[in-house]
């Protein structure tokens, strides 16, 4: 039997609020070079023109939902007990806030996926007025019968604003 | 005319719109209002909606659930305009009290309590109006009671512990015992509320009605629901 049910009930209870959002690009902004990047110069000379997102993108499809997790910062006790191992596989070189979030599968209906996460900062977790993006992850099986149980990730601050019009 | 409905939401995954249905008289004929579509998503539907096309506030009103397929459901019950069922009022106060439950679970702990309490088949035909406060507690408690067995069920179902990464969880006989002991207190003080689970003795004036002696006493344990008749 799976011990999932279990799990959820725990966030639900305990677990920190959270949110996931993830954005897709569906029409690409008319600033981007031929290379692909985005050009902020280009928004400069065409103020009354919308602000892409970080990832160059005018239309995105987002998949944006308030989710409960368990979030740690990565100097928390709980935290220090794991593995130098762990730890470096989660986050490489440590950095001062990142945080270690345990988060499930779904919730709401809404499906989490935290594999190829941006690093622009178009996919973030906001938690604790702070946004964060996801620099690893993990989806970690239920040894019951062996199903996917909840994921495991390593958050990093993200240092700046979002784009703005 | 703006009229609220509120209503206990589906347990289906693929329910996809919401019709509802305007009537003069409580058994009808009912005519279709209004499709809403914007009905959130499972598991987390909406519980009420204010539709602007009634004809007038006193009408008998009835929803049906169509799924993602084009299948439309059993129309509910009517019930008229401005009141709400008992099921929805007592489950409304469930999830209050203990908003972790399982939402499908809560409403068909609610449904059993109140068809089994107000002896009725169709727990929907009766409003808020239809029962006290203090039943309405007594029932509130009662359905808490019946939705925490669940629980238990669960946690002495899954093991005792387990270990998955960086996340694990042990279920310790204390947790059970005091669930136990919850569900124990729950269940005692909804039978008080609603005045069963006592044990009632009559006791009769000697009668004698087979002529071959009499009968002194008739016991009735209500709490096991049976009659037990002492001959002498």
């Amino acid at each position: 039997m799976s011990n999932v049910p279990r799990f959820l009930k725990r966030l639900e209870v305990s677990g920190s609020v959270a949110e996931y959002h993830r954005e897709a690009g569906t029409v690409p902004c008319p600033c981007r070079t031929a290379l692909g990047y985005r050009n902020l110069r280009w928004h400069k000379e065409n103020p009354a023109q919308p602000m892409c997102n970080e990832q160059g993108y005018v239309t995105v499809a987002t998949t944006a939902t308030t989710v409960r997790a368990f979030v740690q910062p990565v100097q928390a006790g709980a935290v220090r007990r794991l593995t130098t191992e762990y730890i470096m596989q989660l986050f490489g070189e440590v950095e001062a806030d990142d945080h270690l979030g345990i988060f499930p599968l779904s919730w709401n209906n809404v499906v989490l996926n935290f594999y190829e996460w941006s690093q622009s900062g178009e996919d973030y977790i906001a938690y604790d007025g702070r946004r964060y993006v996801v620099v690893s992850a993990n989806k970690i099986p239920d040894p019951a019968d062996g199903m996917p149980h909840h994921w495991e990730v390593g958050l990093r601050l993200v240092k700046t604003e979002r784009p703005t019009g | 005319m703006k009229v609220r409905l509120d209503f206990v939401p589906p347990s289906d995954p693929d329910i996809a719109k919401l019709h509802i249905y305007e009537s003069v008289a409580e058994e009808g004929p009912y005519n279709e209002i209004e499709v809403v579509t914007v009905i959130g998503t499972y598991p987390n539907y909406i519980t009420r909606y204010t539709t602007n096309l009634a004809t007038a506030v006193d009408r008998w009103f009835a929803i049906a659930w169509e799924t993602d397929q084009g299948i439309i459901g059993d129309m509910s019950a009517g019930l008229q305009g401005g009141t709400r069922t008992l099921v929805h009022e007592v489950f409304s106060r469930l999830m209050q009290r203990d908003a972790t439950l399982n939402e499908a679970i809560a409403v068909q702990a609610t449904e059993f309590v109140i068809a089994e309490y107000m002896k009725v088949l169709d727990p929907y035909d009766l409003t808020r109006e239809s029962v006290t406060w203090r039943q309405l507690e007594g029932l509130t408690l009662m359905a808490l009671a019946r939705s925490s067995i669940q629980t238990f069920l669960m946690e002495g179902a899954s093991g005792e512990s387990y270990t998955a990464g960086l996340v694990s969880q042990k279920s310790d006989s204390s947790t059970k015992a005091s669930l136990d002991n919850l569900i124990d207190y729950l269940t005692k003080e909804a039978n008080r509320l609603l005045g069963i689970g006592n044990a009632w003795v009559f006791v009769l004036p000697d009668i004698d009605p087979t002529g071959l002696g009499g009968v002194s006493s008739i016991s009735w344990d209500h709490s096991r629901l049976a009659l037990t008749v002492n001959y002498e």
